[in-house]
């Protein structure tokens, strides 16, 4: 299963032109990293953007804290300002739901999001 | 170039037309002050900080269209002689340290008293930093979580190659493979390989996971 597995791993990404979908089976494995990014994000209703900035993500889900507290089971969309290197600076659009939102306390006055990502894609900028 | 004689000319960037209408009055009731324009949103901020380049703006960070933290972003490199103060109702750690870096010369909370915030402008304008004591806990350690590099040796390259690791920088970018492919002039299929290979070196599973490994480890920037 491991196997079958890997090999869908490995011709999906390069199959992608800057797009994907996580799979359920992603989930799971997906590595999680604390870095703190720029984030702007918005109920997928709205036109008006919130800002915030990410604790830690995964390729399929995020924590972020941000400036105007959404509930939880809204379909949101993420953009995700990726400005590290010469080449140029590119925005990840992402696809989620919130799934978790906890009150902001004493020593981070923002609220905390945990979103799904279930769909991405990059655009240079 | 602002000699000491001429007035401050201050911008005042907020969505709320009566707390810009009170910092107004109450900046242009302080002597050697003027207020040259408003801005409700990021948007008109950045347009106006660029057309009356004024000496000081004071930016509010939650604003419509554009936020201020986005408004910074963009006049970092274009507003060399306007000095920007961030004027906000409550700012974390990561976002007090990513205002200093994109250039911000100070903090004020608007919960201060109206002397501080005169004061902070006159702080700035003589060429100090000004942060609200409120925010300054932590900053140290917010520094330290967010600059690793500064204390960390040379960068794990996972052993990539040189070529990988250039592929990596744009994917990062944003490229597609067809992009790539044209940028170092190879095929679209010698793209995936490398892809591939980077994949199978990292054990990452798509695009964004690689994008996000390569800033967590500094594989991509001026590392």
């Amino acid at each position: 299963m491991d196997g079958v597995v890997q090999l869908a791993d490995r011709i999906s990404p390069t199959r992608q032109a800057g797009a994907g979908t996580t799979r359920a089976g992603e989930q799971a494995r997906a590595q999680r990293f604390a870095v703190s990014i720029p984030l702007r994000y918005r109920e997928r209703s709205q036109q008006e953007w919130s800002e915030g900035y990410t604790e830690n993500i995964s390729s399929s889900g995020v924590l972020f804290r941000g400036t105007k507290e959404t509930a939880p089971r809204t379909p949101i969309e993420m953009s995700l300002r990726l400005q590290v290197n010469h080449e140029g600076v590119a925005e990840v659009i992402c696809q989620g739901t919130l799934v978790r939102v906890s009150p902001g306390d004493g020593a981070e006055a923002q609220p905390a999001m945990a979103a799904t990502i279930t769909h991405y894609r990059f655009v240079r900028l | 170039m602002h000699q000491e004689t001429d007035p401050v000319r201050i911008l005042v960037a907020d969505d709320h037309p009566i707390l810009r209408h009170g910092l107004r009055k109450l900046l242009e009731e302080e002597p050697g002050f003027s207020v040259v324009g408003e801005a409700s949103d990021g948007t008109e901020a950045v347009r106006l900080a660029r057309a009356l380049k004024p000496d000081i703006l004071l930016l509010d960070l939650a604003m419509p269209r554009k936020g201020g933290m986005e408004a910074l972003r963009e006049l970092a490199d274009s507003t060399e002689n306007t000095r920007i103060i961030v004027l906000t109702a409550a700012i974390d750690k990561a976002q007090l340290v990513e205002a200093l870096q994109l250039g911000a010369r100070g903090v004020v909370l608007k919960n201060s008293a109206t002397e501080l915030l005169v004061e902070s402008i006159r702080a700035v304008m003589r060429g100090e930093c000004w942060v609200a004591r409120e925010t300054v806990g932590g900053l140290v350690q917010a520094l330290q979580k967010l600059m690793p590099s500064t204390r960390s040796g040379p960068r794990n390259t996972f052993g990539l190659t040189p070529r990988e690791l250039e592929i990596i920088e744009t994917i990062v970018a944003g490229y597609t493979n067809k992009d790539i492919a044209y940028r170092f002039s190879i095929s679209e299929q010698t793209v995936k390989h490398h892809l591939t290979n980077i994949f199978d070196k990292l054990g990452v599973h798509n695009r964004l996971e690689l994008a996000l490994f390569a800033i967590n480890h500094r594989l991509v920037g001026d590392a």
